[in-house]
């Protein structure tokens, strides 16, 4: 009967496989609706131990929200780690972005950001915009258009549309591809950029050994990159300000 | 059968080992008090009479334990069978006391054990209000449920001498905003087990910041306390330590606690109490400790002006957080009082800023645990500013006053004052405005709702619709371009042969021209030209009109003249059919009328 109707058949598989997933959002709803309540009586270990138990779930879907937690329970290097790793998951999160910049402000340690070519920064702003997934959307919408506007190039009856309609359609093609490029670029920005944030006071030396010269003493939210120099025990990180400095491997450093 | 068996020799292995009895007593002290044991080497020992323990105070017992044992050694099984009678006593004055033999009747046969002489350590913590115990009284971690103790019995009642609750200060004067030490303390005779003690109702410190210590563990330290003339096992069920907030007399409001006191029940049958717990019954008991008034001493008058309202001993340190200072970037001081005293009542120091520089309020964050004499810990006052100008300043010594509880005084502190060398920060006011907003606002809210995934980057359904468009789109446009080319090429060669078949058109006429009607003659000459021009410029033959026509061939660069001709040409063939001599020019027309053709042929460039 069905395979006399294969729309029919199509249509049925595909709403039962949308119920399956309501369903399947179902129980983290209630769960996630236990941990907002929490919060918003202001018990945030509740809120932070039920948020860490649904990321444990669904990974990463709520780094923003446990950020939230430790912010307000004044564990900032804990905050930090849970911004960074939403705004790591997608750098358009605006709210990610703007608490992890705030939450700057509560640290130790101030660093201004090494200086970058002007275009650089812009660029980076400009496709920060949008998510990748919304990129790769334009992409797509760009991408239609671009073929619809060619049939104009083949259809026109008068030069000036069929001009039009050939300039407009690269145009549009070449729009696909930016946003295709961005979309890559704002997906693929940390691929490779591991990352440290301090917990706990640590020291810095300016090469891999103990008797090396120190550097700054490091304090909890920092946010460490990682270098590809290793020493044994030692890891060469960057700091904010563009330095390097060697530490030593410890539960003083959250992995990000 | 075998079983039966089995029993015989078992009891018969009993009996035998009846002639071997032994029965011990002896005593160990347990520091401050004595175990005093009676040993017999068999199961099924009776009637137990102790010696006469009048030189003690039974704290617990008799509690009778049985233990059966078998061993294996090489083969051959030994079986070992005791009863213990254990007391535990606490002597009544120290010196020399011999305690006499007991009695036990092992299957019939009466047994008696040794006699016991020792030298006896007594108490010393006894009488009178004993603080936690001397140096006699025996630090246990038992609960009160403690299984040494036999229970009251059902029924009787538990009177104020056998179990109260009284809070102890731990000084008795006191300063304003001095921290005191409330401790309330369950007293339990001995025989009088607890299960649990709990407050049945908070209690509501007026005038004065309390809080709370927490106790360690779940079970209540006791302690054995001799207390006119009884002993008591004493503990600590709460403690609070409280800051007076203003002078006069101070009463701390009595405070009810509900207990539960665990009572033997007599003539019990053994098979219920098997089932039923041992044949004990919980009595809740309610305990209300008096009110406590204390004298609270104002602090000395007059108060120095600047006065922080810290009461204890402090130390202070002020520090720069940052480095470097740089125009246009916040820096942090951070002042720290570290100390024992009243650290959550403690205002922020005033701190005088260079005038050129932006301030903001003090940020103060307390790290503090509680004990008996106060807070223990840290507050820190977190001062941030952004200095304006490049230049050399001067952070002035703050000061820091306090009473210090020690001496009785007020004390000021200082910290040291600081040079600040401002440099050429490389932020810009809008830079240091950003931070400034961020650093007065709020984190945004939480996200409720989750970020939509469809057709989310990088997944196959992304892809899949990426190609399908593509693919779509591809289809689609070689469909239409195969379309217009079919249309234009349908167009080009009518253009292409447009000459042609005109000239051919014409031929026709002209073989026709003496057996056709004048005018139907020169409409077909007519429609030949049209339909070329037609053709040719690829417009409809009802467009074309005198005026268009010129404007065309105007647009294709024909010689007017030949233009001329033309349109001369087609308004003679619609006239020619009614003027005189019609047919004699039907020749000359059709020649006219294909010179034009060829020459346009020639003209215009397809």
């Amino acid at each position: 009967m069905f395979s006399r109707f294969p729309m029919t058949r199509r249509f049925i598989v595909f709403l039962f496989s949308f119920c399956f997933i309501a369903v399947m959002n179902a129980a983290p709803r209630v769960a996630s609706d236990e941990a907002q309540a929490a919060y918003l009586r202001k018990d945030y270990v509740a809120a932070a131990v039920a948020y860490e138990k649904l990321e444990k779930a669904e990974p990463g879907n709520y780094n923003y929200n446990l950020g939230n937690c430790y912010y307000r329970l004044g564990d900032y290097a804990r905050a930090i780690l849970y911004y960074r790793r939403a705004v790591r998951l997608n750098p358009a999160d605006k709210d990610a972005a703007f608490n992890f910049e705030l939450t700057q402000t509560k640290l130790t340690d101030r660093f201004d950001a090494p200086s970058e070519m002007f275009f650089v920064t812009w660029m980076r702003s400009f496709i920060d915009t949008n998510s990748a997934s919304a990129w790769g959307h334009f992409a797509l919408a760009f991408l239609v258009a671009a073929f619809a506007l060619l049939t104009f190039y083949f259809l026109g009856k008068k030069m000036w549309v069929r001009k039009a309609g050939f300039f407009l359609s690269l145009t549009f093609f070449v729009f696909t591809f930016a946003s295709w490029l961005f979309a890559y670029l704002e997906n693929n920005r940390f691929d490779g950029v591991e990352e440290w944030v301090v917990a706990n006071e640590v020291q810095t030396y300016t090469s891999p050994s103990f008797s090396s010269k120190k550097g700054i003493q490091l304090h909890e939210g920092t946010l460490l990159r990682l270098t590809d120099e290793t020493n044994g025990n030692w890891q060469e990180v960057v700091l904010p300000d563009g330095t390097s400095v060697w530490v030593v491997k410890s539960d003083d450093f959250l992995k990000v | 059968m075998k079983h039966r068996l089995l029993l015989f020799l078992l009891s018969a292995i009993q009996i035998f080992a009846a002639y071997a009895q032994t029965f011990k007593a002896q005593i160990e002290s347990r520091g401050g008090y004595y175990s005093l044991i009676f040993t017999v080497s068999s199961s099924s020992a009776e009637g137990f009479t102790p010696p006469s323990l009048a030189a003690f105070e039974v704290l617990s017992g008799p509690n009778t334990s049985v233990s059966n044992s078998i061993e294996v050694v090489n083969g051959s099984v030994s079986r070992k069978s005791s009863t213990t009678y254990t007391y535990i006593v606490s002597p009544r004055k120290s010196g020399r006391i011999t305690i006499g033999p007991a009695t036990v009747k092992v299957n019939g046969r009466t047994l008696r054990s040794n006699s016991v002489a020792f030298n006896a350590q007594a108490s010393t913590a006894g009488n009178g209000r004993g603080q936690g115990g001397g140096n006699g009284s025996a630090h246990s971690s038992q609960s009160h449920a403690d299984e040494n103790v036999q229970p009251q019995q059902a029924g009787s009642p538990v009177t104020m001498r056998d179990l109260y609750i009284d809070v102890v200060s731990s000084r008795t004067k006191v300063r304003e905003q001095e921290a005191v030490l409330l401790t309330y303390r369950i007293h339990a005779r001995t025989g009088v087990v607890l299960q649990g003690t709990s407050l049945a109702q908070k209690p509501d410190f007026k005038g004065l910041i309390s809080q709370e210590i927490p106790l360690p563990g779940n079970q209540i330290e006791t302690v054995l306390e001799h207390k006119n003339g009884t002993t008591y096992r004493t503990g600590t069920i709460l403690q609070y330590v409280i800051f007076p907030q203003h002078s006069g007399k101070l009463t701390i409001p009595s405070i009810t606690f509900g207990t539960t006191v665990i009572q033997q029940e007599r003539d019990i049958d053994p098979v219920d109490a098997f089932f039923n717990g041992g044949g004990t019954i919980g009595v809740n008991v309610k305990r209300t400790v008096a009110p406590l008034t204390l004298n609270i001493e104002p602090l000395p008058q007059p108060r120095p002006s600047g006065f922080s309202g810290a009461v204890g001993k402090f130390t202070i340190k002020g520090e720069l957080l940052n480095k470097t200072l740089r125009t246009n970037d916040a820096a942090t001081y951070r002042i720290t009082i570290e100390g024992t005293g009243n650290l959550k009542l403690i205002t922020a120091p005033s701190i005088v800023f260079p005038k050129d520089f932006d301030t903001f309020d003090a940020k103060s964050n307390e790290q503090s645990s509680i004990t008996a004499e106060g807070q223990k810990g840290k507050v820190t006052f977190d001062y941030t500013f952004i200095p304006q100008n490049v230049g050399q300043y001067t952070l002035p010594a703050v000061s820091f006053i306090y009473f210090d509880t020690e001496s009785g005084s007020y004390k000021t502190l200082n910290t040291q004052s600081l040079k600040l060398n401002v440099e050429k920060g490389n932020s810009s006011k809008s830079q240091s405005d950003r931070t400034l907003q961020l650093m007065r606002s709020d984190i945004a809210p939480l996200h409720t709702e989750k970020a939509a995934s469809l057709l989310a980057w990088g997944t196959a359904a992304y892809w899949l619709s990426f190609l399908g468009i593509a693919l779509v789109g591809i289809l689609s446009l070689s469909w239409v371009s195969r379309y217009a080319r079919n249309r234009s090429d349908i167009g080009r060669e009518r253009v292409r042969t447009a000459a042609r078949r005109a000239l051919k058109a014409l031929d026709k006429c002209a073989k026709q021209m003496s057996t056709t009607e004048s005018a139907d003659f020169y409409a077909s000459i007519s429609r030949t030209l049209i339909g070329y021009l037609s053709d040719t410029f690829g417009v409809g033959q009802s467009e074309l009109t005198s005026d268009t026509i010129a404007s065309l061939l105007a647009e294709a660069k024909v010689d007017t003249e030949v233009t001329n001709r033309l349109i001369a040409l087609l308004e003679s063939c619609r006239y020619a059919a009614y003027a005189p001599g019609a047919s004699e020019n039907k020749a000359s027309v059709s020649q006219e009328a294909a010179d034009i053709i060829r020459i346009l042929d020639k003209g215009i460039h397809h």
